[in-house]
């Protein structure tokens, strides 16, 4: 076990040094000078020039590349052009409202998902199979951002249920239960939008899973066996499936990221997908380079994380 | 019944009689081709030219003159609609087209040669499926400019890996079978072999990956240009159309501005999205219909 | 000798139905048999004849989807067609256990073997905890699995197909039950290991008295374990007898076809192999008359017309032939 651990990490590396040229790549393209942003302009012409020289400025490729990376390492990802902060800190200040609004859509779409996915495997071509599959197909081909809108015209504008933009209302001041609870209401539709997506590709696939699964000879045996239906599919298949499930999650972060980027953007959710959309239209180069960075790293981690999982799942694994 | 057995039909004819069964992909085949008949037959069907400006008719709602109103320099929006269908329909099956050719390439380079030539490769493309598709593609858009060349590039450039790894998977398990070695013993050079035998083999699978990926690029063109970074004015495009609504005086009050260009959206990728799956099934050989 | 009384198994016209409409295909058509108590009866054909569909029914594992079960099914005075899923639940893996051909993907990869087994422990007779343990211990030792204690905490994948296959077998017997069917549980092994599963049966049946349904296509196999045999083609039983008596005097052309291609695989290559012409019949193929006489070389006119009957031409002997009825064949 311990060896697929050590394996799966040093691959992760050599993989996190990929994302670090292709990203180092684009912050050589960006035009102007990426150095600038650091340059306090009330510095002397020698002060100026000892800085770019200690950032490498004047150094071949492979050595800006290096310095380039270690001071990411470091944490050091540039000062915004727009906002005139370090960059690590606007992402971190924004990166918790994202967390929550991710991981209430996962929530709610994994729910939805593996519940009704589970059940249509059981009741093929009953009605509510029909109207699953409808409904899945309609989440894989509607434009997020329409579906967002769509929602907020509805709920937020014509019948005003809920709160059209924003993590909070602007110009109360509330707290505890009080506060709890606006962002609450300000949550649901944005989280409603991605949730209802991730829970359209997770139903199909576990679905399908979960059929491939009930044809095998140990469902047959488990069944010979005199166990009930109920501990048929929720024990013996169930946890077969555990893996495929975990499989397409951590292949959906990338895309719930992307889709969390279109989501903040339309309901104005104060979170790092809306301020990459932010940064893009300021062209704030060392902003947009450090949020790229992170999700990079972030679904790249997450990578990781499911594959332990299936280790911890599945005994197969352990001894590969 | 007296059918022609099933065991006698070629194929092709197979796949299209379990496809034709599937009353769902037939209805996507159905509106697809319509709306790509449609679009292209815009420069006649549509009434007014797609950048006619009438600045006496500015934000109309639907009219007997207008059906779908007009936008806010007068333009009428059903024949801009029309146009918007061939850059966004477009855009998905060229997008599409360049992906194919990276990913076909370098996914049976890898399934082939095997060992530290499939090693590098698979590298490559772990490391750009660790890029959220939107956060990288907004960041070269915001580099490159927005042009529609350039959303056909991001789109290519970005996604190729899913068939990469399709086709390289396919590949592998069929290099081992028998008759690889047979092609061998006639004496086809490799690159012979990987185009001429082993990647008709591969077909099904790309087929229907590349109608899923066509649904992929409408839809990553529409949001990229709803965000001002694809498509740009005077060119037409349904995602284009969209971004007026970010405005909530349009969103509140205007809705042919945007509601039809989305539901063209919702549709087509719909469509072809029935006609993939669909396309799956007919080609699984175990698919009974 | 009553056998109504004797039997612990009793099948009357027995009909199964696969696929709807169009596609509606009879799989198994009409046959009795009767499983005395304590005794194994082998059930003999090629692979397509029905004979795993007939364990599957008695089973009750056929699926109501796509299939349609007539006829009666009595265990033990009990109609079993007739029972809800949740009282054959009941049945199964208690008084009625099945072992299955393909060892390898019949246990659950994601389960130790100590669970799976004590899973029927607890589902039937609630024992739990460290006496489920110990008696799933005792039931791996007495398949003859060595280092028990061991095993009992392995994963299947750890396990080679033999071994698999006496945890299936210790799981069917867990209970005790009073009726085992084997389903071609030799097929998927080496021959070495064949034997032992084999002798592991046969001691088993001695030991507790378990009555038995052996399935094979093998004839070598169902010599050594069935005490009465019954030879199943395209869904009907040809012939009916006791195993003994069947290889002394085979008398359906089926059955002596199989004796032959057997024998003359055991040849030292003098004589050419010997096998059945033709192939077995898809149950979509349905012609008028014996199933077999378009394979047969004895087939005469009304062979293709008219099905014969099951009948009893020698005390305790039922063939299903029109040559064998009339005393007609002479086989040489």
């Amino acid at each position: 076990m311990l060896a697929y651990i050590v394996k799966r990490l040093l691959q992760s590396i050599i993989t996190m040094l990929g994302i670090s040229v292709i990203i180092f790549a684009l912050v050589n393209l960006i035009p102007g000078n990426p150095y600038a942003s650091m340059i306090d302009l009330s510095m002397s012409p020698e002060q100026v020039d000892a800085l770019l020289r200690q950032l490498g400025y004047y150094d071949p490729l492979t050595v800006k590349y290096v310095k380039w990376l270690g001071r990411m390492l470091q944490g050091d990802m540039g000062v915004s052009i727009f906002y005139k902060e370090p960059v690590a800190a606007i992402i971190m200040s924004r990166l918790g409202n994202t967390a929550l609004l991710a991981v209430a859509a996962i929530l709610i779409g994994s729910m939805i998902g593996i519940v009704t996915g589970i059940f249509t495997s059981r009741h093929r071509k009953s009605l509510i199979d029909y109207l699953t599959t409808i409904f899945a197909f309609l989440g894989l081909s509607i434009p997020t951002f329409f579906f967002g809108m769509l929602l907020i015209k509805v709920f937020g504008v014509d019948l005003k249920w809920l709160p059209v933009s924003g993590k909070s209302t602007i110009g109360v001041t509330l707290s505890g239960m009080d506060y709890a609870w606006d962002v609450m209401k300000h949550l649901v539709m944005p989280a409603m939008v991605l949730g209802l997506m991730h829970a359209a590709a997770l139903m199909r696939y576990t679905r399908s899973s979960m059929l491939e699964i009930q044809q095998q000879d140990y469902i047959r045996t488990a069944r010979a066996k005199g166990l009930g239906e109920r501990a048929v599919i929720y024990k013996h298949a169930l946890k077969n499936a555990l893996n495929p499930i975990i499989t397409i999650l951590s292949l959906k972060v990338p895309a719930l990221l992307s889709g969390a980027l279109l989501t903040e953007t339309v309901f104005v959710w104060p979170g790092v997908g809306r301020l990459n959309y932010e940064a893009v239209l300021h062209r704030d180069y060392p902003l947009i380079m450090g949020i790229v960075m992170v999700l990079a790293l972030f679904t790249l981690l997450s990578n990781l994380i499911a594959d332990m999982l299936y280790a911890a799942v599945d005994p197969r694994i352990k001894y590969d | 019944m007296a059918a022609t057995p099933l065991k006698s039909l070629a194929p092709g004819q197979l796949t299209w009689r379990k496809l034709r069964s599937n009353i769902l992909a037939m209805f996507g085949l159905v509106i697809l081709l319509s709306f790509m008949l449609i679009t292209l037959l815009a420069p006649v069907l549509a009434p007014y030219g797609r950048d006619t400006i009438d600045m006496a008719r500015v934000d109309q709602p639907p009219s007997a003159e207008h059906l779908l109103g007009t936008d806010e320099l007068g333009r009428d929006v059903l024949s801009r609609l029309l146009y918007g269908g061939q850059v966004s329909m477009g855009v998905g099956v060229a997008a599409t087209f360049f992906q194919l050719i990276i990913g076909v390439t370098l996914g049976s380079i890898a399934g082939y040669y095997g060992s530290r030539v499939d090693s590098t490769i698979m590298w490559v493309t772990d490391v750009i499926m660790c890029f959220p598709f939107f956060v990288i593609a907004i960041s070269m858009a915001a580099l490159l400019g927005p042009s529609v060349w350039n959303v056909i590039l991001i789109i290519g450039i970005l996604e190729w890996t899913a068939v990469a790894r399709i086709v390289r998977g396919r590949i592998l398990s069929l290099r081992s079978l028998e008759f690889v070695e047979a092609a061998k013993a006639l004496g086809l050079s490799r690159w012979e072999i990987i185009t001429r035998h082993l990647i008709p083999n591969t077909m099904g699978p790309i087929i229907v990956y590349a109608t899923l990926s066509v649904a992929q690029g409408i839809l990553a063109e529409a949001s990229l240009s709803f965000l001002g970074l694809g498509v740009m004015q005077p060119q037409a495009s349904w995602g284009g159309m969209m971004a007026a609504a970010q405005k909530m005086r349009v969103l509140q009050n205007e809705w042919w501005l945007w509601i039809p260009a989305g539901s063209m959206v919702l549709t087509t990728v719909l469509s072809i999205n029935f006609l993939g799956d669909g396309l799956r099934d007919a080609l699984d050989p175990q698919y009974k219909y | 000798m009553n056998t109504e009384v004797d039997a612990i198994l009793r099948i009357e016209e027995l009909v199964v139905h696969f696929g709807r409409r169009e596609e509606r295909i009879a799989v198994i058509n009409g046959i009795n048999l009767n499983l005395k108590k304590g005794r194994v009866l082998g059930l003999v054909g090629e692979s397509g004849c029905g004979k795993s569909v007939t364990s599957l029914a008695i089973m009750g594992l056929l699926s109501p989807d796509d299939s349609e079960v007539e006829g009666k099914i009595i265990f033990d005075g009990q109609e079993l067609t007739c029972l809800s899923q949740e009282k054959m639940g009941q049945i199964r893996g208690n008084s009625i256990a099945m072992v299955f051909q393909e060892p390898m993907t019949s246990l659950n990869p994601v389960f130790t073997i100590g669970y799976q087994i004590g899973e029927v422990l607890s589902l039937h007779q609630g024992i739990t905890g460290e006496e489920n343990r110990q008696h799933c211990i005792e039931l791996l030792r007495s398949v003859n699995i060595p280092d028990s204690e061991r095993i009992y905490q392995y994963y299947p994948h750890k396990l080679s197909g033999g071994m698999r296959q006496r945890v299936m077998i210790a799981m069917a017997m867990a209970c005790r039950p009073k009726l085992i069917i084997a389903d071609e549980p030799t097929t998927a092994l080496d021959v070495t290991i064949q034997a032992q599963i084999l002798d592991l049966f046969k001691e088993l049946g001695e030991k507790q008295g378990t009555s038995m349904i052996f399935i094979s296509h093998d004839l070598g196999v169902i010599a050594e374990i069935a005490d009465d045999v019954a030879v199943m083609y395209a869904g009907h039983i040809m012939e009916e007898c006791t195993a003994v008596e069947l290889y002394d005097n085979p008398l359906h052309p089926y059955t002596y076809g199989l004796m032959n291609a057997r024998r003359g695989s055991s040849d030292q290559g003098k004589t050419r192999l010997y096998s059945i012409p033709g192939i077995v019949p898809s149950p979509y193929d349905v012609v008028p008359g014996c199933p077999f006489a378009p394979r047969c070389t004895r087939a005469r006119e009304v062979c293709k017309c008219e099905i014969p009957a099951l009948r009893e031409v020698k005390p305790g002997h039922k063939v299903r032939c029109w040559e064998v009825e009339n005393h007609t064949a002479t086989f040489d």
